[in-house]
């Protein structure tokens, strides 16, 4: 029965963890918190919602789409709206977190408009479920937990490995020794805000069958986005990994042994009394471990 | 305090008595009340962010302690209603206090979302504490303030409880212990080895800061006499956020402009219902883009390009 | 009476896997204007910042006037007659000249000061910002800008000032009159403990100099001394015919 808790708690965990890297990303690059990041989410589930329902897509086609079309809004966004302001004071974080709460005002209201506020949402994607000795999980859990670990590999490997994730870390650590290093700096904001709308993207499709889809279902990621980047350290990727995991973990368990009522009362709790023991996050800390195993 | 500071209060002083006397609009006195409401609450969350630095996300949940704290004293204890009001603004002040006690070993962010999580956790222990707070049905039956049908002596105390707060505020900010708040702001690390006991500060504002919200917060139960576990979210929070960033964060009057302005741009649009929060979402962005410093920023710079006179 | 102003014993600091002070050991004496010098990474600021208390050494004594530092917090420190400015300058930038000193004013001395506005207006004179005054720190060069910290610090009333490299980014005439104005400092009786890379001010005004490397102090003594110290040579290879022309001119 715990294994089974604990396997929940990794499937929903692995997309938390893919919600916070999304959301740290910018934090870590831009220094600021995406109030539209929920409204991502919430396009993307209302595209998958289309596709599945109206065309009867197949889901990773669905899936590409998706993250392409928010890639496309992501990018977009960071040249038509935070650009500008960004270049209007020197001191841009603030107005930019500003702008982005205007965003998601703007984009609810117009989804609202447009599609009305009715919960719409389709039964699962994949039947079936896979009946182990020790544990159950549905084809449909092991599809989101497939798809999320392949999702935050490639982004470990694109921070890692790539010009474009070197760049990515350089802005993130030193700005300004960036900028004086070559990098196209709005080349890298507009690109990372694509990537972490195309991120968002994902869970908006796999779990639109769980949540629904509605104008303000963007709720519930932000709050989740919020959580898993504290947790894991603001602007760490390795981080918000783990932290996603955690949550998820904490949150499942909270559900089975406690009430389901409150259990993201417990999981924030849960967080807090991590944070008391490391402040940074435990990101750093799980950094600060590799690192003396590493080099003892 | 300066001449012009002392007739501005005397003119404002002026204006609230004479306003409600004159307009008989009942919603526009209530839309007013609100706004007072929310322009201290944006005032006082601006001196935590705006001129200390300290990024409060949860700020809204001790506007919802105060009122549960002076609702329910008022009906289980019986306690006289100052009182109350009084309590829920000890309460909320001194959870403030404890709430940034972990957070001074914290990164700057990190705070904010510390205290977002705290405003979650409170909200959904109001929601699930039925047998105290009656959860989402919410709490209703709360003792008025003032049990006549006219609402101007709410308008007079609601206006006199933000003149009060904002002349205190500008006492503050004007003494030593201002000079203090913004060094930190400006440099945590100088004002330390300057002699500023920068943790101690930190935590008296916030003590202040949450006193405030739980004092607005139970003057607001006794005025509309039922509240919901709703008080507590985000939105809230959000709101005060914008209204203080709005109008020109770190500044004195900014959250006070901010708050007029965005609640009556809210209601200018009523006629349009529909379309009324989408024409507010892009005005925001309108007015951000182009006076990204705030209205009182953007105040200044068209001053500024004035001639003057030769 | 101690003879000791300021000590530290076998104070070593560690950041992870990164020694950055191995058991240093020194005596600032009352009156002295010393030097820190070294390579860029040999725990110079590191060392001021424990003395100050952004950090306290991982192992080792601080003792100031014979008194325990390590329990202290900065701002207890400044008030115990610690003063600092940093090696990128931290002024108030939004405060005017006059606000950036009234800080250290308020909160840095002892006692309650009196007429705390006159003392940091006759500051400001005194370092010559005198013109600075109402305008705001963010309004000013960088010469200026590191004396207004050493104002801020002086308002402080501190019997040692810890100077972090204000020489950095300064033209000759600016160095020049900086080692005039460190000269009047001293002459009112404050101590100074100096971290410099610009050895034309070192070298001036020093009556003693300490070198670190890697975290170790390698030489103590006059300026003339340390600087024929082989071991110092050594480490500022490049250095040596410039520092042996001076020391011989």
């Amino acid at each position: 029965m715990l294994l089974q808790q604990i396997i929940n708690g990794f499937v929903i965990g692995a997309i938390y963890s893919v919600v916070g890297v999304g959301f740290t990303l910018i934090f870590g690059i831009m220094r600021i918190l995406n109030f539209a990041y929920g409204e991502f989410y919430m396009l993307a589930s209302y595209a998958a919602f289309v596709a599945y329902s109206e065309f009867h897509l197949p889901l990773w086609l669905i899936l590409l789409l998706t993250m392409t079309l928010l890639f496309a809004i992501g990018a977009l966004t960071e040249r038509g709206l935070v650009k500008p302001v960004r270049e209007r004071t020197a001191d841009w974080s603030v107005p930019v977190i500003m702008v982005t709460l205007g965003l998601q005002i703007v984009l609810q209201n117009v989804v609202l408009l447009v599609a009305g506020g009715t919960y719409r949402g389709v039964s699962a994607y994949l039947m079936g479920t896979l009946d182990l000795e020790w544990f159950v999980i549905s084809y449909e859990r092991l599809m989101i937990l497939g798809v999320s670990a392949g999702l935050l590999l490639g982004t470990w490997l694109l921070i890692q490995k790539t010009k474009l994730g070197l760049a990515m870390l350089a802005v993130s650590q030193n700005r300004e020794g960036a900028v004086l290093s070559g990098i196209p700096l709005q080349r890298v904001y507009t690109l990372s805000f694509g990537l972490s709308a195309a991120l968002v993207a994902i869970p908006g499709v796999l779990l639109m069958p769980l949540l629904y889809v509605y104008p303000t279902v963007g709720q519930v990621p932000i709050m989740k986005a919020f959580a898993v980047t504290l947790l894991g350290g603001m602007g760490n990727i390795e981080g918000a990994i783990l932290g996603g995991i955690i949550l998820g973990v904490s949150e499942t368990m909270a559900s089975a042994y406690l009430s389901s009522l409150i259990k993201d009362g417990v999981a924030f709790a849960f967080m807090i009394l991590i944070l008391l023991f490391y402040p940074a996050g435990i990101g750093p800390y799980f950094q600060q471990i590799r690192q003396k195993v590493i080099r003892p | 305090m300066t001449r012009l500071d002392l007739r501005l209060c005397a003119v404002s002083l002026l204006l609230i008595l004479i306003f409600p006397l004159v307009v008989k609009d009942d919603y526009l006195i209530h839309l007013l009340i609100l706004t007072a409401l929310f322009a201290q609450s944006a005032a006082y969350w601006n001196l935590l962010d705006g001129y200390l630095g300290l990024i409060h996300f949860g700020y809204a949940a001790y506007i919802g302690i105060g009122a549960y704290t002076s609702a329910l004293s008022a009906m289980h204890l019986g306690l006289p209603l100052p009182l109350c009001m009084l309590l829920g603004g000890l309460l909320s002040g001194i959870l403030g206090v404890l709430l940034i006690i972990p957070c001074l070993r914290m990164v700057t962010f990190s705070t904010a979302i510390v205290t977002l999580a705290f405003g979650e956790i409170a909200r959904i222990a109001a929601s699930s504490w039925t047998t105290l707070t009656k959860g989402e049905m919410g709490l209703w039956g709360i003792p008025p303030l003032f049990s006549s049908q006219s609402k101007l002596l709410f308008f007079y105390v609601g206006f006199g409880l933000l003149l009060v707060g904002s002349v205190l505020l500008k006492i503050l900010l004007r003494s030593r212990l201002g000079l203090a708040v913004v060094a930190i702001r400006e440099d945590e690390i100088a004002a330390f080895t300057s002699g500023i006991e920068i943790n101690r500060i930190k935590l008296l504002i916030s003590g202040i800061s949450c006193f405030v919200a739980g004092v607005m917060g139970a003057f607001y139960a006794h005025y509309i006499l039922t509240i919901t576990p709703g008080l507590f979210s985000l939105g809230y929070t959000i709101q005060i956020m914008a209204m203080s960033m709005f109008g020109g964060k770190g500044t004195f009057l900014g959250p006070i402009l901010g708050a007029f302005a965005l609640i009556f741009l809210g209601e200018g649009f009523r006629f349009m219902e529909d379309y009324r929060m989408l024409i507010y979402g892009l005005l925001i962005i309108g007015v951000v883009m182009a006076f990204p410093t705030g209205l009182v920023g953007g105040i200044n710079r068209l001053k500024k390009r004035i001639p003057s006179k030769r | 009476m101690a003879s000791t102003l300021l000590s530290l014993k076998n104070v070593t600091k560690t950041f992870g896997g990164l020694r950055a002070l191995d058991e240093v050991s020194l005596e600032i004496r009352p009156g002295e204007i010393a030097s820190l010098v070294g390579p860029n990474g040999s725990g110079k600021t590191t060392l001021f910042n424990c003395v100050s208390g952004i950090f306290n050494p991982t192992q080792g004594e601080i003792r100031f006037r014979d008194r325990d530092l390590l329990p202290l917090s900065p701002a207890e420190r400044c008030k115990l007659g610690i003063g600092r400015t940093f090696q990128v300058v931290r002024p108030f930038m939004k405060l005017s000249c006059l606000e950036n000193v009234l800080v250290g004013a308020y909160f840095g001395q002892k006692n309650h000061p009196s007429e705390a506005v006159s003392e940091g207006r006759r500051l400001l004179e005194f370092v010559g910002l005198g013109e600075r005054i109402d305008q705001p720190a963010s309004g000013l060069r960088l010469a200026e800008r590191k004396r207004l910290e050493i104002a801020r610090a002086l308002a402080t009333r501190p019997e040692l000032l810890l100077l972090d490299e204000v020489a950095a980014g300064l033209n000759p005439a600016e160095i020049e009159a900086m080692i005039a104005l460190l000269r009047e400092i001293h002459g009112r009786g404050i101590t100074l403990l100096v971290v410099e890379h610009v050895m034309s001010l070192v070298m001036d005004i020093s009556e003693r100099v300490i070198v670190l490397n890697e975290g170790r102090k390698i030489a103590d003594g006059s300026p003339r001394d340390v600087v024929n110290d082989p071991k110092v040579i050594q480490v500022y290879l490049g250095e040596e015919v410039a520092l042996s022309e001076k020391v011989r001119g």
